[in-house]
């Protein structure tokens, strides 16, 4: 007896070790392939888990990786597998809800798997002789193993399809593209952003009344100018955005030159133009809720109206200082210009906005001074005594905006 | 951030600051002023051999005087090192109106002006002629002065046939002003070569502009009317034994000599102003043929006016393509600029192009620079700062 107590108790003790052993690599398993998912390796969803939910899960557990599973499939464009796993899931879980922050193709498809069982199920009570007949007919079998092997159909069904798949990839030789799944999907959106940006003007070629070789002369900066425009976006990939838009920039910068040993003079300048940027923005991290991405594009510049005022003074302080009031040198400065622009920026969605800063940087790729005008600038060249050197125009902007999902 | 933004336009600021090269481009146009934070006036210029330019006029400095200036630059219109200078007598006031230029500037300078020297017992000063040699690089190499109680003031200056130079101005006695040319040396001897008009009626009279044609003189003056009615043109055409045959052209109005430009051989063009009947100031043109030593024929050519304003004509050129260039400076609503008025080759009028600035814009001189430019000297002046500007245009002008 005791020997027959001790054998039972060993391989019960077994079977319980191995059960366990079972759960403790199916919930590393469920662990696995929630980082997978969140990696954005989807495919390997379903075959980290599948046999997992045949057993070795259960309970809320069951339910998550349940979920996890038809999302991986929804992703993957397999809605009949992710409806398959569905009623499998409502056939466990028939109680169950989707919550709040699960996506709405999930959602939709619950919503239609549900509303498939409602149905089926009035139709059983309607025609319950039928079943009764059927049932007497088969063998009794316990409801447990019906519903294993209803859940090995299922996942037998499962692995040849996606064999199949596989076997058409590389048949065809095309891999797949298949959109990464992020945490938060890229979505066109429609906003306004509103910042500033200061002028850094590049000096190519100094020119001056006296002598240039001589002359020190150089740029500098100024306080920045206001920046206002509107922005439009559309994803191009999971990780790509195309990003455009139409805004006002205003640009200050100053020059200083000293074109006699007795006289120098600073020039202010201020500039308003109309940019149309066009530019391609890469997310570094797609599958996080908070993205951050870098931009490259080029921006179209039409010039509205540019200003300059300015002091000249004695160095000697033999005479006062000589003052010009602002005059329009719109004509002394190049209308149309393209800007190479590169930047960085930084977005939090929301359920149908979202909140975004970048920083960027324009390379001006034209001279932004009209060579033909050099001399045309009146006051500025007779009071100030300043002749307008060639040089370009960068811009570092800065701007913060909203924008709303469509 | 803000760092890296503060580092990277401090970055931006001293790259902005380095050393950017002159290109080639900076030859073709440009304006330039030359002077101190004072008084500064333009008064001649000369295209030198090299493709410089050399530039003569007045520097005035309050508490030290007036004094000939001598600007000489490169190409670009970059004043060369150790210019400009300053050329006076001891500590008397002086003035360059004329400026000349030997072999091209290879064989040096010759400014030649007024001094002013104290009249003993009198707070008055009398001017005298003078003149000042200079090396090719600008060193004095000897300066004379000649005078007597009347004043005396050089306006122009052209080599003599022989050797040395001959002068033109004008001498005041009594209050009057009268033709006055004469000769000196390479030296700065003055030669038995002088002409004192001695026109009894003289009151405006100068010798404004002398042309040495390569066997003889012409020299362009104003002259005093007879019994005093105005002042027409007068043509004296002489050669080294001087003996000066006299063409006056006569008019109705008041016309003043300004410059003379050789056609050919025996043919000139006249440039002068003109006071019309209704006072306003305009410029007029003639053609004259020569015969030698004698002036054969003259024709009025074209009258200029401005609808608006006043025109006083100083200097005229001919381009390498027949037109005819002429500088002037142009007064109207209260504004004085510059002018370039351009003539055809058939002296049919053709663009007048302004160049204006807040003050006075004179315009001075006209030269023909190496390349298709034109060189267009005057003066810049605002309120109490005036300097001598340089511009140099295209072959129609622009800048």
């Amino acid at each position: 007896m005791r020997k027959w107590i001790l054998f039972m108790t060993f391989f019960a003790s077994l079977a319980f070790s191995l059960r366990a052993q079972d759960e403790v690599g199916c919930q590393q398993l469920f662990e696995d392939a929630k980082e997978a998912y969140n990696a954005g390796m989807v495919e390997l969803v379903p075959e980290l888990l599948l046999d997992c939910l045949g057993s070795g899960l259960n309970g809320e557990t069951k339910k998550e990786a349940y979920k996890l599973v038809i999302k991986a499939y929804l992703f993957d464009y397999l809605p009949d597998e992710a409806g398959l796993l569905m009623e499998s899931m409502l056939s466990d879980f028939p109680d169950f809800q989707p919550a709040d922050s699960d996506e709405a193709d999930f959602v939709q498809l619950f919503n239609l798997k549900k509303e498939a069982r409602a149905q089926q199920v009035v139709q059983e009570e309607k025609s319950p002789e039928v079943e009764p007949e059927v049932e007497e007919q088969k063998e009794p079998v316990d409801p447990d193993e019906l519903e294993r092997r209803r859940l090995e159909r299922i996942r037998q069904e499962q692995i040849r399809q996606q064999q199949q798949a596989r076997d058409q990839q590389e048949k065809t030789g095309r891999k797949a593209s298949k959109p990464e799944r992020t945490g938060t999907d890229l979505s066109r959106y429609v906003g306004v952003s509103t910042g500033f940006g200061f002028g850094l003007p590049w000096l190519l070629e100094a020119y001056s009344l006296g002598d240039p070789n001589d002359v020190e002369s150089a740029f500098g900066l100024s306080i920045p100018g206001l920046r206002l425009g509107a922005v439009y976006a559309r994803p191009l990939t999971p990780a790509l955005e195309l990003q455009t838009g139409l805004g006002f920039l205003q640009s200050r910068f100053t020059y200083h030159s000293a074109p006699f040993e007795y006289a120098e003079y600073t020039l202010s300048e201020r500039q308003l133009s109309l940019r149309a940027p066009v530019a391609v923005a890469w997310h570094l991290n797609p599958g996080a809720k908070n993205q951050v991405y870098v931009r490259a594009g080029a921006a179209l510049n039409y010039l509205l109206s540019a200003k300059a005022d300015g002091v000249r003074s004695y160095v000697e302080g033999t005479s006062g200082d000589v003052s010009l009031d602002a005059q329009s040198i719109t004509e002394a400065r190049t209308r149309m210009n393209v800007f190479a622009e590169a930047g960085v920026g930084w977005k939090i969605p929301f359920e149908k906005t979202l909140f975004f800063v970048e920083a960027d940087y324009a390379f001006g790729l034209l001279q932004a001074n009209n060579p033909d005008a050099r001399y045309q600038t009146g006051d500025l060249l007779w009071v100030l005594y300043h002749v307008d050197p060639d040089f370009r125009l960068d811009q570092v902007i800065l701007k913060a905006g909203f924008a709303w999902n469509l | 951030m803000r760092y890296t933004v503060f580092l990277f336009a401090l970055t931006a600021l001293i790259l902005s600051a380095c050393e950017h090269p002159v290109s080639e481009i900076q030859m073709e146009k440009f304006v330039k002023l030359y002077g101190n934070e004072f008084m500064d006036e333009a008064r001649d210029i000369e295209v030198l051999e090299d493709g410089s330019y050399a530039i003569c006029g007045i520097d005035s400095i309050p508490g030290v005087g007036k004094q000939m200036i001598l600007v000489i630059t490169d190409e670009y219109g970059n004043m060369k090192t150790g210019f400009p200078k300053y050329f006076t007598e001891g500590a008397l006031n002086s003035g360059a109106n004329a400026l000349l230029a030997k072999r091209g500037g290879q064989g040096g300078f010759l400014l030649c002006g007024y001094l002013e020297r104290p009249v003993e017992g009198s707070v008055r000063t009398q001017r005298d002629l003078f003149l000042v040699r200079i090396s090719s690089t600008g060193q004095e190499l000897w300066k004379k002065s000649y005078g007597s109680i009347e004043d005396e003031t050089i306006l122009h200056v052209a080599e003599r046939i022989s050797s040395g130079f001959m002068l033109a101005g004008y001498q005041i006695r009594d209050g009057q002003r009268d033709i006055m040319v004469m000769g000196v040396t390479e030296e700065g001897d003055s030669v038995e070569l002088s002409f004192n008009y001695n026109n009894p009626y003289a009151d405006n009279a100068s010798a404004n502009y002398i042309l040495n044609t390569g066997d003889r003189y012409l020299c362009l003056c104003t002259y005093d009317r007879i019994a005093g009615d105005g002042t027409d043109i007068l043509i004296l055409n002489f050669d080294d034994q001087l003996s000066p045959n006299i063409k006056i052209l006569d008019g109705s109005e008041d016309e003043y000599a300004r410059a003379i430009v050789q056609q050919s051989d025996e043919s000139f063009l006249l440039l002068g102003n003109r006071v019309s009947q209704s006072g306003k100031e305009e410029i007029v043109l003639y053609s004259v043929e020569t015969n030698g030593s004698l002036v054969t024929s003259s024709n009025q050519i074209t009258t200029l006016t401005d609808a608006s304003g006043n025109l006083h004509s100083s200097r005229m050129l001919k381009m390498p393509d027949g037109r005819i260039a002429i500088v002037g400076t142009r007064e109207a609503g209260g504004e004085t600029g510059m002018f370039l008025q351009f003539l055809s080759s058939g002296f049919q009028e053709g663009d007048r192009l302004f160049y204006n600035g807040p003050g006075t814009q004179t315009g001075v001189d006209i030269a023909l620079p190496g390349d298709d430019g034109i060189l267009l000297l005057g003066t810049n002046t605002q309120e109490s700062n005036s300097m001598i500007a340089l511009m140099k245009t295209d072959e129609k002008g622009g800048l």
